[in-house]
């Protein structure tokens, strides 16, 4: 499950950038292309920095 | 939930709500597409090389990224610069206007295409008398254009227009120049010099 979900915030994170920094934007799109690549370059970190701490927390109580 | 996750997930909505501020948001038009640069409405220089008994200016536009270009227009010829937006000029000369715009045409359409499917209804649609005296393909600098011509009536005077298509790496410049019919034909000439002189500067 974990890396299922750490393999879609990958993808969001990347798709985002791919979005924000190579794709060719048509015309008169640039605003709403803006908002869609930092939407998933936002979610895509956020995810990606929960999913690992709220790992590394779960280690830490194990060892407790 | 634990307390870092707490809070990158609170920060996480604050970023997507300054997100949705910065984007769509009052102040969203200022820095998010092509921005205006205030010294490009101003003439750079003019030529010593005269027509006409008049020295021509030349105005280089940059407001535009990939859009860049420069027209000659005759001295006599007064720039409306309040009017303009970017990439756009406007001129007021004795018995006619003249105004030089960017246009973005759709990837999935040809200019011509879109002149004839598209422009010459909307013309229809927006001038009382329209009616087209000519169309044609040709090349300006070495720029594919259409040059569509057509007769209108502004305040019950005949009123003759050139309205010139040239493509562009990105965007489409048009020219469109509106005389009235019964113009002496140095004018007109003087018109086509205009056009003529046109040339994109994305260098």
């Amino acid at each position: 499950m974990r890396q299922i979900f750490l393999f879609v915030s990958l993808g969001m994170l990347c798709f985002g950038l791919y979005l924000g920094f190579f794709y060719d934007v048509p015309d008169s799109q640039e605003k709403i292309n803006f908002f869609v690549s930092w939407f998933f370059i936002i979610i895509g970190i956020s995810s990606l920095l929960m999913n690992l701490l709220w790992d590394t927390e779960k280690k830490e109580k194990n060892r407790e | 939930m634990n307390k870092k996750v707490a809070i990158i997930f609170v920060l996480t909505l604050a970023a997507l709500g300054y997100l949705i501020y910065y984007s769509f948001g009052p102040s969203s038009t200022t820095h998010i597409g092509p921005q205006v640069n205030p010294e490009s409405l101003k003439p750079t220089k003019s030529t010593a090389v005269s027509q006409n008994n008049e020295t021509p200016k030349i105005y280089h536009n940059k407001d535009i990224t990939e859009n860049f270009y420069a027209i000659i227009v005759p001295q006599s010829w007064q720039i409306q610069s309040s009017a303009s937006r970017a990439g756009e000029y406007d001129f007021n000369f004795s018995g006619g206007t003249a105004k030089v715009e960017l246009m973005d045409v759709p990837d999935n359409s040809t200019l011509e295409l879109f002149v004839l499917s598209q422009e010459e209804p909307q013309l229809k649609n927006l001038l009382t008398g329209y009616k087209r005296i000519d169309y044609k393909k040709m090349n300006l600098n070495g720029n594919e254009a259409y040059q569509l011509s057509y007769l209108s009536d502004i305040n019950d005077t005949k009123y003759e227009s050139i309205r010139t298509y040239i493509t562009g790496q990105d965007q489409a410049a048009i020219i469109t120049l509106s005389l009235p019919q019964a113009m002496n034909a140095s004018l007109k000439n003087t018109s086509n010099l205009t056009i003529n002189s046109f040339s994109w500067e994305n260098k």
